[in-house]
């Protein structure tokens, strides 16, 4: 693979930080939650009546459906649990165990 | 065919910042740059949009540029579609939709780089959109691998710079930078409804996308077999 100029991965980089994304993790605020939850629903729903409509009408689009159906409801269980988002309480961060 | 191949590279072209500069920078050491660019079928629009970035580089660069548009639909079909549900299943997570469209376009990819004897494949993969699947580091390499067994070099020209330096070159060189909106340039390239969705969580929340190395190296080694089918089908390829 061949990288151009000042393109090639810096000495030290590597696949260690990936999958994440440099905001991944990062505190929101509840009100972020909460609208990101109403754009989130909204969102999801409108693409759901969609697929749903296509899928009466079009075959192709069958498969799309039902993965879309499994993956919201996956998404929306893990968002709801607030699994891999942290809100910022605005306290001070407490260690896994307590401390 | 030798020498064709030195002055000829293709480009995955959507006419966004990191796809804009490493056709500018192409330019500078090609002769000539194939654009491609790719519809899946599923939810992709704004093409337009492509179009009009090609416009600009056309402006500044004339006859350097060849501009190719195709639909993928069958072969995203085949490599993603025809298994996601069980997919879905199995790896725990819809990366596969954007890596597997992104399968189906480099499978294209090669068969075009085959049928006009261009020995050059690049993109604009980023290490600062590594959050997304198909430009994780590790992607990329498997790509390049896929590329090296077809004869193809690929070529990730703007891999390791950074957005604030792309975004302000292409700022000094007067293209149409579209509507900023928090970190982004809306716009300016195709979007992909599936792809949103995909990254919302990450966008919203700060949530990570549901991917990890090892899901997404299986991923791709799984898919590589129905990538050398559908090559073989279109007419070339020895690789695989």
């Amino acid at each position: 693979m061949r990288w151009f100029g000042n393109s090639e991965p810096e000495a030290g980089d590597d696949m260690a930080g990936c999958c994440g994304g440099k905001n991944a993790g990062k505190p929101i605020s509840r009100k972020r939650y909460a609208l990101g939850m109403a754009f989130f629903a909204a969102y999801h729903a409108a693409v759901g009546a969609a697929l749903t409509s296509a899928g009466v009408l079009v075959p192709r689009f069958r498969p799309v459906r039902d993965f879309h159906r499994r993956y919201f409801l996956h998404l929306w269980q893990e968002a709801w649990r607030r699994k891999g988002i942290h809100l910022d309480t605005g306290a001070c961060r407490l260690d896994e165990d307590g401390a | 065919m030798a020498g064709t191949r030195k002055k000829s590279v293709a480009l995955m072209f959507s006419g966004g910042v990191d796809s804009t500069v490493a056709a500018i920078r192409l330019v500078e050491e090609f002769d000539q740059v194939h654009l491609l660019t790719f519809a899946n079928g599923y939810g992709h629009y704004g093409f337009g949009r492509t179009r009009r970035r090609v416009c600009e580089l056309n402006e500044r660069y004339p006859g350097r540029f060849v501009h190719f548009e195709a639909s993928i639909r069958d072969l995203f079909e085949r490599v993603c579609l025809s298994t996601i549900v069980e997919d879905y299943r199995r790896f725990g997570s819809a990366f596969m939709w954007c890596m597997g469209c992104k399968l189906a376009m480099h499978a294209r990819s090669v068969v075009y780089c085959r049928e006009n004897g261009i020995g050059h494949m690049s993109d604009g993969s980023a290490a600062d959109s590594d959050e997304m699947v198909e430009q994780m580091l590790l992607s990329v390499s498997m790509i390049h691998w896929l590329y090296a067994d077809y004869d193809i070099e690929y070529i990730v020209p703007v891999y390791g710079i950074g957005r604030d330096e792309k975004r302000a070159q292409l700022r000094r060189e007067g293209y149409f930078m579209g509507i900023p909106l928090l970190d982004r340039y809306l716009g300016i390239q195709p979007s992909c409804i599936p792809g949103e969705l995909y990254y919302l969580p990450y966008i919203l929340f700060n949530k990570a996308p549901g991917h990890d190395e090892e899901t997404v190296a299986r991923y791709i080694s799984e898919k590589r077999v129905v990538v050398d089918a559908v090559v073989r089908e279109l007419g070339t390829g020895s690789g695989g």
